[in-house]
């Protein structure tokens, strides 16, 4: 018996196979082939293709059970540029896939732990709001955190 | 004197009327109509309309660029005279539920102010396709027309018949018959229709980005002219006779097509194509005759910018304007003049740029350790904000908590001769002992770390006491003099030092106890410590600190005074989490029967919850209460140790009482401590020093290597976790 096979659409209209009984791990995607099975072609409008490509790339891997943990681990590892690993996380918070967003959240977080504030800011690109004053007045009260 | 005007308004002819109200922004000219009946019919004539659009479009100073911010949904618009201004909420989004984080929008395309908007909701994939008027803030939503997220639209205006129309396309079929249907939805007859004409089934639809442009009632964008997808033309889509056409490329670009990436767009009224030859020369072609394919020319070259653009347009003042590097900028050809504008330009990944999603930052933050992120306050206001939310705090405790690999304190209280210790282990490996795991806090003597107790620990705070006088023989404290309390936070490294009581006895008598409890209840989100005073068989008082008041308060409910005894003062490990206290107490003076009391830290009372039938008569078996599985449930071992686990399964109810589990493993003289959070049995036996670590459903048993301390002196063992219970450092500071 052949399995079946889904398509996923990135934001970018590029198309994407996949064996239904891997994708089901997204739990979005679960409940879209439960809702309407005959559906061919599953459209995912906030994903592009480069993320896809990851994810599904995540999704196809053999690894038994017990290796899996450290799979996903060394998966996230090798894509150590934040950037990348915000994308990924976007994409599997959005897919409800969860083993690959803790790991990506995880790894964003251990990267940005030992980060001065700037380059916290830096990373993430938030803008320091406040003053130097202000900075410094914040700065004082949780100087115990520093 | 208003009578006198509004004749002399009356009177004013025509033309000269529309030639004011042409300059007055839409939505004022529309509330105009309802002024007079001949005034709502010349504001609602066709020509009035055009000349009206035509005067904001090719008005200069109020020219804007409007950029919409794929992941945050918000529009921010530039005045093209001077692009670094940034006018937030100049237009907003019409949104029925802006705090719906699962609704997304995309802004398909854009004509005379029109928007074409498309919604779809994450969970179900609800869609929605609406024609929105910022400027007037009117809706028009579009009749369901099929799956629409796989479609492509296009918005378009057409002139000769003064009709605005969504142009949609849908491939269907099956691989390899797959063909394309187009359908135009008519403003005018309000409905969808299927194009009599087939889209020309050698053409690939191109999937990156379709560009419309239907400001001649034409909308053209690039196609595929192959199956191979090499060789790209421009199709073109008459409006009005919807009909489609093939206009080819300029030869030369015709000819190195590979490597180029082109965008089409409108400059100077003529359709133009921005062509980059490398990923930093841009070329623009205009076609000067339309539909004349002899007629492209080569207007402009874009080398200057040195970096990778993407080209996005020209405005109507013919200023290119292109993205790189995440930055919008704009490019006036006759003045050399660049502007730039840092932002999440719309033809890149939005979240790889600016404003993460609160919802990503949130799953990111809270797997911070708790220093780190105190720290991360000092990041933004947002951020302090963020990480002040009592709801952000227990989420990360939660995840902290029911982190992979627990991380267990052991805490052993001082004695006579020997000091307190505090020794840490993973889980999974819990013979290994960590080392300079966490910085004590303490500033205390040797003298008086050998009175360091342990009174309890909560969602990662520990609370303990010291003092300089002190029985070092008894279990339980005995005289109250220099009684020095603080909390702690190990991950924050800060401690609290709590208030004196209110009713401080200088010196009990023999027979006095003093027993504390520390708990948390969710109720009020507070952290408590409990004290109970007893003498001989009675309890003299109970007074309750509160961290959120930093004070105590005396409990004017009496402890049920037919309980003479509390059992196992110091073996609960994990307790106090769900708002209550809870002990075991015996009845009477005889002391056979056994009951459970438990204090509310919210409501401050007591209560008394029924034993299982079987347990009553205490003599038979030594029980401990536990939790496990967020239940309580109480640890019976018979005379000959076999341990039973029996567990309430609805709090307070003492019929629910079951008896879950029997530990009949174990062998051997053993002392239960409960369980953990991932329900491991813990327990110390007198063969060895360790504390045990047993696992209900494999079986398996590991030691956690204690290095004998808890054969001196009565242990705790608590779970280590990140917490940000912040109100201890503030305060102390």
């Amino acid at each position: 018996m052949s399995k079946k096979t889904l398509t996923l659409m990135s934001k970018d209209k590029q198309l994407f196979n996949i064996e239904e009984h891997l994708a089901v791990q997204s739990v979005t995607i679960r409940n879209m082939v439960k809702e309407d099975g005959a559906s061919s072609v599953i459209p995912l409008p906030r994903v592009d293709s480069e993320t896809l490509a990851l994810v599904i790339e995540y999704l196809n891997r053999q690894q038994a059970p017990e290796e899996d943990e450290d799979y996903v681990k060394k998966f996230v590892d090798e894509r150590g540029e934040i950037p990348t690993l915000l994308e990924l996380a976007q994409a599997a918070l959005d897919l409800d896939i969860k083993k690959l967003m803790d790991a990506a959240c995880m790894k964003v977080a251990d990267l940005i732990k030992d980060f001065t504030l700037e380059e916290v800011r830096e990373a993430l690109r938030i803008e320091n709001d406040r003053t130097p004053e202000e900075e410094k007045a914040i700065r004082d009260e949780f100087q115990w955190a520093f | 004197m208003a009578s006198l005007l509004r004749t002399t308004i009356e009177k004013i002819p025509d033309h000269l009327l529309s030639n004011i109200f042409i300059r007055l922004p839409a939505k004022v000219v529309a509330q105009m109509r309802s002024v007079s009946k001949p005034w709502n019919a010349l504001l609602s004539q066709l020509s009035f309309i055009k000349s009206h659009l035509h005067r904001s479009i090719h008005n200069n100073d109020e020219n804007f660029v409007v950029v919409f911010d794929e992941s945050t949904f918000t529009f921010t618009a530039h005045p093209s005279k001077s692009p670094h201004v940034k006018l937030p909420n100049f237009i907003q989004l019409p949104v029925a539920d802006p705090s719906d984080r699962y609704l997304r929008h995309e802004l398909l395309d854009s004509v005379n102010g029109l928007l074409l908007l498309f919604s779809y909701h994450l969970r179900d994939f609800d869609c929605s396709l609406q024609i929105w008027n910022p400027s007037l803030s009117a809706l028009l939503e579009i009749p369901d027309a099929g799956e629409k997220l796989l479609d492509n639209f296009l918005f378009g205006f057409d002139p000769n018949t003064d009709d605005y129309k969504v142009v949609r396309f849908s491939y269907v079929g099956e691989e390899p018959e797959v063909f394309m249907l187009v359908h135009v939805f008519s403003m005018r007859k309000g409905s969808w229709e299927l194009t009599k004409e087939r889209f020309p089934s050698q053409l690939v639809l191109f999937g990156e980005e379709v560009c419309g442009d239907g400001h001649d009632g034409h909308l053209h964008w690039l196609c595929y002219a192959d199956k191979e997808m090499k060789l790209q033309t421009i199709v073109a889509f008459d409006l009005g006779v919807e009909s489609f056409s093939e206009m080819r490329l300029p030869l030369p670009v015709l000819r190195n097509m590979d490597c180029r990436k082109n965008v089409l767009g409108i400059l100077a009224g003529k359709v133009c194509l921005m062509s980059c030859v490398k990923d930093d020369v841009c070329e623009v072609w205009v076609m000067n005759e339309y539909g004349d394919v002899t007629s492209w020319a080569k207007h402009h070259l874009f080398s200057q910018f040195s970096c990778d653009i993407t080209p996005l347009g020209f405005t109507l003042n013919d200023e290119f304007l292109f993205a790189f590097n995440n930055v919008l900028a704009m490019y006036d050809p006759v003045t050399s003049k660049l502007s730039q504008e840092k932002m999440a330009s719309p033809h890149q990944h939005p979240t790889k740029i600016e404003n993460l999603p609160g919802e990503l930052l949130s799953e990111i933050l809270i797997r911070v350790p708790a220093k780190p992120l105190a720290r991360m306050r000092c990041v933004s206001k947002p951020w302090n904000a963020l990480l002040s939310k009592p709801s952000f705090i227990k989420s990360h405790l939660h995840c902290w908590m029911h982190a992979n690999d627990e991380i267990y304190l052991v805490l052993a209280n001082g004695g006579l001769c020997v000091p307190f210790s505090i020794t840490a282990h993973l889980s999974r490996s819990p013979r290994l002992e960590l080392t300079n795991f966490f910085k004590l806090p303490l500033t205390i003597s040797p003298s008086e770390s050998q009175t360091v107790r342990f009174l309890g620990s909560v969602n990662g705070l520990i609370c303990f006491c010291y003092q300089s006088d002190y029985d070092h023989f008894a279990d339980h404290i005995t005289s109250y003099s220099d009684l020095v309390i603080q909390i702690w936070n190990p991950s924050l490294s800060t401690v609290l030092t709590l208030p004196p009581c209110q009713l401080l006895p200088n010196r009990f008598s023999d027979c006095t106890n003093v027993y504390f409890w520390f708990g948390y209840d969710p109720k009020t989100d507070d952290y408590k410590l409990f004290k109970l005073i007893s003498r001989f068989e009675e309890c003299l008082q109970v007074e309750v600190y509160s961290l959120r008041k930093d004070s105590w308060g005396l409990i004017n409910q009496r402890f049920p005074s037919h309980v003479t005894q509390i059992l196992d003062v110091n073996k609960i490990c994990v307790d106090g989490c769900d708002g209550r206290l809870h002990w075991l107490g015996s009845i009477g003076n005889e002391r056979k029967l056994v009951t459970m009391v438990a204090f509310d830290l919210g409501m401050e009372t007591f209560s008394e919850i029924s034993l299982p039938q079987s347990f009553i008569d205490h003599n038979e078996r030594r029980c401990t209460l536990g939790v496990i599985a967020a239940k309580l449930c109480l640890l019976s071992c018979t005379k000959n140790f076999k341990c039973e686990v029996w567990v309430m399964n609805e709090y307070g109810v003492a019929e629910s009482w079951v008896k879950h589990n029997v530990l009949s493993d174990l062998t051997g003289v053993y002392f239960p401590y409960g369980f953990t959070i991932s329900n491991k049995f813990l327990y110390t036996t007198f063969e060895d020093d360790g504390v045990h670590l047993y696992d209900l459903i494999s079986a398996d048993t590991k030691i956690m290597g204690t290095g004998g301390i808890q054969r001196v002196m009565p242990i705790k063992i608590v779970q280590y976790v990140e917490s940000l219970v912040w109100m201890a450092p503030i305060r102390s500071s």
